[in-house]
């Protein structure tokens, strides 16, 4: 089980955990980020900026920090 | 027969409001980003005897609230009599569609699902089973093609089928697993059954939500009720639930041959690289900046002369109705030729920045302008979108504060409000590029001096920007502190603009309504320069008296009391801030232009002004407080005064604190 900013790029990983609290929980929730979603980091930003993931069919970016909540494995 | 009210729901970016534009036939604008219709956008149009109300609600991911635009979606959906949801969906993400769909289902019966951009998925290997859908759905499926008008009859007849209650709805059922509590009323009967049904999983927003639209005296009632309730905990559960069975009926019925993302992922390698992604971003914005410039002139001259050349005519038609002068030139002189001088400056910029801007916008690079930039907006504790709302702050502060509506947190959304003045608008791009080539220059005949012109604009928006990203940083540490601040991106497939439709749109949206509001305000303004000008006391109009008012303070900042005045004066546009300083230095009762360059650097000179004159009045006009447009743009977004007084008081501050810092500065030498 590793944070999402930290996985491989271009390999396919599972949700198996969204331990981001209040707002963000929900808006990732909303945007797939939930338990047994199927995810791959397609372009990683510079150093402390934004990863952008697939998920659900969209590419979605994230901060390391608000891809640190996500746990996959 | 009768009217219809039908709303069209659905994820940002799925082509919503292309099917909106088709069905009614108003054309509405259609911007490639997440987010981006800005408020419940209405339209009718009829179909075999039936008259059909259409309203096109913001996209939203869910019926939760997170922004301004999604509460406006949600409201519109649970608190409205609607005959008929159309529920519109993408092909390339499914699912989160129907996450959407589940959730509007409890709240409606009659609902139409529509998979729209059906051609485009069928060129990137997507193949999707209707009959499928239709079995697991348990509601009518419609396919759609906006670009090819394909589907679009096929819905109208579905339309009429749900109206006419022939369509055999077996609507999919999901069991939460939630027991829905009776909730006891003290003091009021709720109608709202459905959203009461739901209450478990809605927070304050849609507490807030209830009272407005339906009684104040459910206020104590509800609060009471929401303090025992987790509706996290069961927005996440439902969430989770909705996207299982999503999950399950994508994997019935839509087959992926091959990777519909492969030409965007290929396009993002190049537009958000560490290496091209910044620079090819300056040279886009570069490139749209130099073209409004370079291209506005001739246009904004016809204009003039169309202006002044009616000017002459509705003068002489005063004199001939008998109007006392003093009137005709107060209408005349006073008002029409504010507006006029307005419209003059402001149209032609406009109509070559919206639409170059609104290209980009269509065809969905403006998201990668923010992923491109949050590292640095990251620094400054603030949103990547703000780059957006600056971004089109270029083209007018106004249209950059109602961008701002894009961003999902609250605070941040406040803080690119408070700070878009600092960009310059097309507005005070005269003034630089005039004020810069007569006093940033090597010499006056050198060939070097247009070079040095624009090195010295370029610094001042540089240095804009600078500004914005140090007092987001000072805004959101020390004053929204205690704000939550959430930030994720969807970065949609990048799409083929339509041409014809960008031009409609962005003159008629964004142009035609910020001049419109523009010259309202103009003409008020217009009306009191002229009075001020006009009325004498002890020989000396009340501007004189103004301006030597103002004048003590205006030296102890490196400017003089015209400029102060004149910059009060041009709040309703900057485009009049140089025709008032004439006005102002000549003592002439009305806005009048420069006959040359030169005259007007002598009329400079004369009045004691200096290289740190010019520095100054460009500083303060960067820096400033924003134009009446802007401020009530403001006004209107935040509906509070408050940010509306600070939006104001803020940047007047640093304008005034940066005056003093380089007077100071040129003192020491």
């Amino acid at each position: 089980m590793i944070k999402l900013s930290l996985t491989e790029l271009n390999k396919n990983y599972i949700v198996i955990n969204n331990t981001a609290n209040g707002l963000l929980k929900e808006r990732l929730s909303s945007l797939g980020f939930i338990n047994s979603s199927s995810i791959t980091k397609i372009k990683e930003g510079r150093k402390n900026s934004m990863d952008i993931y697939l998920i659900k069919g969209m590419m979605i970016a994230l901060r390391k920090n608000e891809a640190d909540t996500i746990w996959v494995e | 027969m009768g009217r219809v009210n039908i709303c069209l729901a659905g994820c940002p970016n799925v082509g919503k409001s292309s099917l909106f534009n088709i069905l009614t036939g108003l054309k509405q604008h259609t911007g490639n980003w997440p987010g981006k219709t800005v408020d419940n956008l209405k339209g009718t149009f009829s179909y075999n005897e039936y008259d059909f109300d259409i309203v096109d609600v913001p996209g939203t991911y869910s019926l939760y609230g997170y922004s301004d635009d999604e509460v406006i979606a949600r409201d519109y959906l649970c608190f409205n009599d609607i005959d008929c949801v159309i529920v519109v969906a993408d092909p390339f993400s499914f699912e989160k569609s129907l996450n959407l769909l589940f959730q509007i289902l409890e709240y409606h019966k009659n609902v139409i699902f529509v998979v729209n951009l059906i051609d485009e998925a069928t060129n990137k290997g997507i193949i999707i089973n209707k009959l499928s859908l239709l079995y697991h759905l348990g509601i009518p499926v419609v396919f759609t093609s906006c670009k090819k008008k394909k589907g679009i009859d096929e819905l109208k007849d579905t339309l009429i089928e749900v109206i006419e209650q022939r369509f055999p709805y077996n609507t999919i059922k999901i069991d939460y697993k939630i027991t829905y509590d009776e909730i006891t009323l003290k003091n009021t009967t709720f109608t709202y059954e459905t959203s009461l049904k739901r209450f478990k999983d809605c927070d304050s927003s849609f507490l807030d939500s209830i009272i407005k639209y339906g009684d104040n005296n459910l206020k104590e009632d509800f609060a009471n009720y929401l303090d025992n309730i987790e509706y996290e905990k069961h927005r996440t559960n439902i969430t989770t639930i909705n996207y299982e069975k999503a999950n399950y009926i994508t994997s019935c019925c839509v087959k992926y041959n091959k990777d519909p993302l492969k030409n965007d992922k290929k396009i993002d390698k190049i537009l958000t690289s560490k290496k091209f992604g910044i620079p090819i971003m300056i040279l886009l914005l570069g490139l749209i900046l130099y073209i409004t410039i370079a291209f506005a002139n001739i246009p904004s001259d016809l204009l003039f002369n169309f202006f002044f050349n009616i000017e002459t005519y509705l003068l002489e038609g005063c004199n001939s109705l008998g109007l006392p002068i003093i009137i005709s030139e107060f209408l005349i002189l006073g008002v029409y030729r504010t507006c006029a001088w307005v419209i003059a400056v402001m149209l032609p910029p406009m109509a070559i920045f919206f639409p170059l801007f609104t290209f980009l916008e269509d065809l969905g690079y403006l998201p990668r302008i923010a992923y491109n930039l949050d590292y640095y907006f990251k620094k400054a504790n603030c949103h990547g979108k703000q780059s957006l709302s600056m971004c089109m702050g270029f083209g007018c502060n106004a249209a950059g504060i109602n961008t701002t509506r894009v961003i999902d947190s609250p605070k941040s959304k406040l803080i690119a409000i408070i700070t878009n003045t600092f960009i310059p608008c097309n507005g005070r791009f005269p003034t630089f590029i005039l004020i810069t080539s007569l006093f940033f220059v090597i010499s006056a005949d050198s060939p070097y001096n247009n070079i040095v012109s624009a090195i010295s604009i370029a610094m001042f928006i540089c240095f804009g920007v600078l500004v914005t990203l140090l007092v987001s940083k000072l805004l959101s540490k020390y004053y929204f502190k205690n704000t939550e601040d959430t930030f994720t991106l969807e970065l949609p497939p990048y799409r083929k603009p339509n041409l014809l439709r960008i031009i409609q749109r962005s003159i008629i949206e964004r142009t035609i309504k910020l001049l419109f509001r523009a010259v309202k305000i103009s003409a008020l303004f217009g009306a009191v320069i002229f009075i001020l000008a006009n009325i004498t006391i002890n020989d000396y109009n009340i501007i004189y008296y103004l301006s030597n008012f103002l004048d003590p303070f205006g030296k102890l900042i490196g400017l003089d009391g015209v400029i102060i005045l004149a910059f009060l004066l041009a709040l309703p546009a900057n485009e009049i801030l140089i025709p008032l300083l004439i006005m102002l230095y000549t003592n002439t009762t009305y806005i009048t232009d420069y006959e040359s360059i030169t005259s007007f650097h002598s009329l400079l000179i004369a009045n004691n002004w200096t290289f740190l004159t010019a520095l100054n009045v460009l500083l303060f006009s960067l820096l400033h407080f924003p134009c009446a447009t802007a401020l009530f743009t403001i006004k209107k977004e935040t509906n509070s005064i408050k940010y509306t007084l600070l939006s104001f008081i803020i940047p007047t501050i640093i304008a005034i604190t940066v005056c003093l810092i380089t007077l100071f500065i040129f003192n020491l030498f």
